[in-house]
């Protein structure tokens, strides 16, 4: 087994995050040029009274939390699946409404019920998410068109869960899961991105499921062949996005104080999505690097945010978008990809025959 | 063409009882039980007259313009996501070119109409030559389309030209004749341009996928794209062009939806391009491609208008209840052909049975 699984690593190693790295590496470096100060973080006072970090960076890694950790959750059902959930936005949406629904008591939000609330949010997700995954791994319906329903329903049902309200919340516990929790200036959505990280490593790590997952992606038959159960596999896949989003709408109502069922995580999907195509990470399934996901989150982000520093408006943002990410994808497709090494044997040819021609001198 | 008929052909019936149809017959079978399920309880509040049934194709021209593009790229076996900001686009520029700048509409639509299917013919290249995903392409597609949308202007524009009115309000009624006498059938029932865009494209539609080799090859893509390589179509052609009619279609999607609100804006038509492939599902068409008909997708436009003209009917629900129904609906759809292609498969298994052995 352990041979197998280096093998599996060592393919699936730097090649992988070539792309995504040199994007980020250009982006960084346009920054530097364009304006040094881009990166400089300072402590600041918040409006609630604490010292908090600030600057671009911090804003950047802050806000691209939830895109990262759904992400993460995105990478594994596309290694195992094949195909992608585009429900993550409208489940999200299901997820903040079942959260706001249970933790906002008579009361206000307290800590048991904050927990309380969190917990349901979770199995609630979970449950919707096995909705999907059901179609996907029993029923064995093209991942797309299976979240096509929830994508069309599920903010309609987020709406009925809260009775048709957008509850305000304000709580020191929301804006300590929100933004940052006192006496700590890094804001608490990164920790939720490094947890969920850790969470995810650990069970690689102590598990099998990467190889599984890998191997169901790549040929489901030859998998089930070797004693893996595919169906338990993709469903599993379904169970950890459905965690990963339910964290993801906790962020996003505590950041926004209230539960929007319209706006909560709106187009996050296609953000997603397109981070883990950033990442290098196959569309078809198979091999996957959460790292590359997770990266390309954040070159996503790090774009929107040197965009707005440029001053540009956020609706045309989308267009610039579309421009560097098509140039990122194709430097990553196949043919280019293919063309590029290519032109280096080529090169390296030359330099040998060069060397040769010297030697023979 | 001579070509394409040389197998024997069969009787009718055999033709019209092919299984390959089950799909398009639970569409129209569906359509007909909600129809009905509606005609009962709202029959005498109108919503068996003609003008609920024509209000439908009114209501919804748009959704099938460009559902007829999708069902092609659906059978492909690919996807495009661009259809909706296409559309907008659309619209923003004929606003924008008539309001702002004072160009005549006809060069707007045109201009328009050349960025459209330029857009889907590069995408199309992208896709085959390059090698990117459809899903990752057309949603780049998108972002570019909407984004361009918004550079233009953010803000909804109005379209004041005679032309776009006389376009607009442009309707032909149903008559009937009273008394020796043609008189406009009360309720009064039309039918607009849109309308007729609609249904002379699903001819087009129908017409290229069923009568020409263009259409063999988008199914023979669609089964499989290894085996049409290898049987030498011209796959990469099919796929750009494809892509191309695509674009087309969202245009007039685009030219219909704005002659039908007047209006150009940034942010109209979000979300369209999954109604769309909604549509095309709901009529059938198989997402994994090589399965679909223009008649399938006609009846998914026509169910999918059904339902919010049912809850206009009952007055006491709420909007989102449609969107569950359709979520439902969709379900339903998902299911069935989940049912019909296993089926078909065991029958497949078993005719082969006794070769094996």
């Amino acid at each position: 087994m352990s041979t197998v699984r280096k093998a599996t690593k060592k393919s699936s190693g730097l090649g992988q995050l070539m792309i995504p790295l040199v994007a980020l590496g250009i982006l960084v470096l346009f920054n530097l040029i364009r304006d040094p100060s881009f990166f400089s973080i300072e402590m600041a006072t918040n409006n609630s009274g604490n010292q908090v970090l600030s600057g671009n960076l911090i804003s950047i890694i802050d806000s691209a939390s939830g895109l990262a950790i759904i992400a993460m959750g995105m990478t594994l059902v596309t290694a195992a699946c094949g195909g992608q959930d585009i429900s993550v936005g409208a489940v999200g949406a299901i997820a903040g409404a079942f959260f706001v629904k249970i933790a906002n008591t008579d009361n206000g939000i307290t800590g048991g019920s904050a927990i309380l609330g969190f917990i349901v949010c979770v199995l609630g997700t979970i449950a919707f998410m096995m909705f999907n995954g059901t179609l996907v791994a029993v029923f064995k319906i093209q991942p797309m068109i299976a979240t096509l329903i929830l994508f069309s329903c599920g903010r309609s049902i987020a709406y009925w869960i809260n009775g048709s309200a957008t509850p305000q919340l304000t709580s020191p516990i929301i804006d300590a899961l929100g933004k940052t929790i006192p006496g700590i200036p890094i804001p608490t959505p990164i920790f939720a991105v490094i947890l969920m990280a850790i969470l995810l490593a650990l069970v690689f790590k102590f598990t099998n499921l990467r190889l599984y997952t890998q191997s169901v992606g790549i040929n489901q038959g030859a998998a089930r062949l070797n004693g893996i159960n595919p169906t338990a596999i993709k469903l599993l896949s379904f169970v950890i996005l459905g965690v990963c989003v339910a964290v993801a709408a906790v962020i996003g109502v505590s950041r926004l104080h209230q539960l929007n069922h319209k706006t909560l995580l709106v187009d996050i999907e296609m953000d997603a999505i397109l981070a883990v195509a950033i990442g290098g990470n196959n569309l078809g399934g198979g091999k996957f690097r959460l790292l590359g996901s997770v990266l390309g989150a954040y070159i996503i982000q790090m774009l929107t945010t040197t965009l707005y520093s440029m001053s540009v408006a956020p609706v045309n943002v989308k267009a610039y978008k579309a421009i560097v990410i098509i140039i990122i994808v194709v430097a990553g497709s196949p043919v280019i990809k293919n063309k590029i090494s290519m032109l280096i044997t080529r090169i390296k040819a030359g330099k040998l025959q060069a060397s040769a021609a010297k030697g023979v001198e | 063409m001579s070509n394409l008929q040389t197998a024997p052909r069969q009787s009718l019936w055999t033709r019209v009882t092919n299984p390959k149809f089950i799909m398009v017959y639970a569409t129209i079978g569906l359509f007909l039980l909600i129809y009905l399920f509606g005609a009962i309880p709202y029959g005498d509040v109108g919503f068996t007259t003609l003008r609920t049934f024509t209000t439908l194709f009114v209501d919804n021209a748009y959704y099938g313009i460009s559902a007829i593009g999708m069902t092609m790229v659906l059978i492909t076996g690919g996807i495009d996501l661009s259809v909706g900001a296409v559309a907008s686009l659309t619209g923003m520029l004929i606003a924008y070119g008539t309001t702002v700048m004072g160009i005549h509409p006809l060069i707007c639509m045109g201009f328009a109409l050349i960025v459209g299917v330029g857009l889907g013919l590069l995408m199309g290249w992208v896709i085959h030559y390059l090698n990117v995903p459809p899903f990752i392409t057309t949603l780049t597609g998108m972002f570019l389309a909407r984004g361009v949308c918004s550079l233009i202007s953010r803000e909804s524009i109005e379209i004041n030209h005679p032309l776009i009115d006389d376009l607009a309000s442009w309707k032909i009624y149903f008559m009937q004749l009273k008394d020796g006498e043609w008189v406009k059938i009360k309720p009064s029932a039309y039918i607009n341009l849109n309308v007729i865009i609609f249904f002379v494209m699903l001819l087009i539609g129908i017409y290229l996928l069923q009568r020409t080799r263009f259409g063999r090859n988008i199914y023979a893509i669609g089964g499989s794209e290894q085996s049409a390589k290898l049987m030498g179509l011209p796959v990469g052609r099919t796929k750009v062009l494809v892509y191309g009619f695509n674009g087309l279609c969202s245009v007039l999607a685009g030219i219909t939806y704005a002659l039908y609100v007047k209006s150009g804006w940034n942010l109209s038509l979000q979300g369209a391009e999954l109604d769309v492939i909604t549509c095309a599902v709901i009529g059938g068409t198989l997402l994994t491609g090589g399965v679909g008909y223009m008649i399938g997708t006609l009846f998914g436009v026509m169910l999918k208008g059904l339902i919010p003209a049912l809850i206009t009917f009952n007055g006491n629900l709420l909007s989102w209840w449609g969107k569950i129904a359709t979520g439902l609906l969709l379900l339903l759809f998902i299911c069935i052909q989940r049912i019909v292609v296993k089926t078909t498969d065991r029958r497949k298994g078993k005719k082969r049975a006794p070769v094996k052995s």
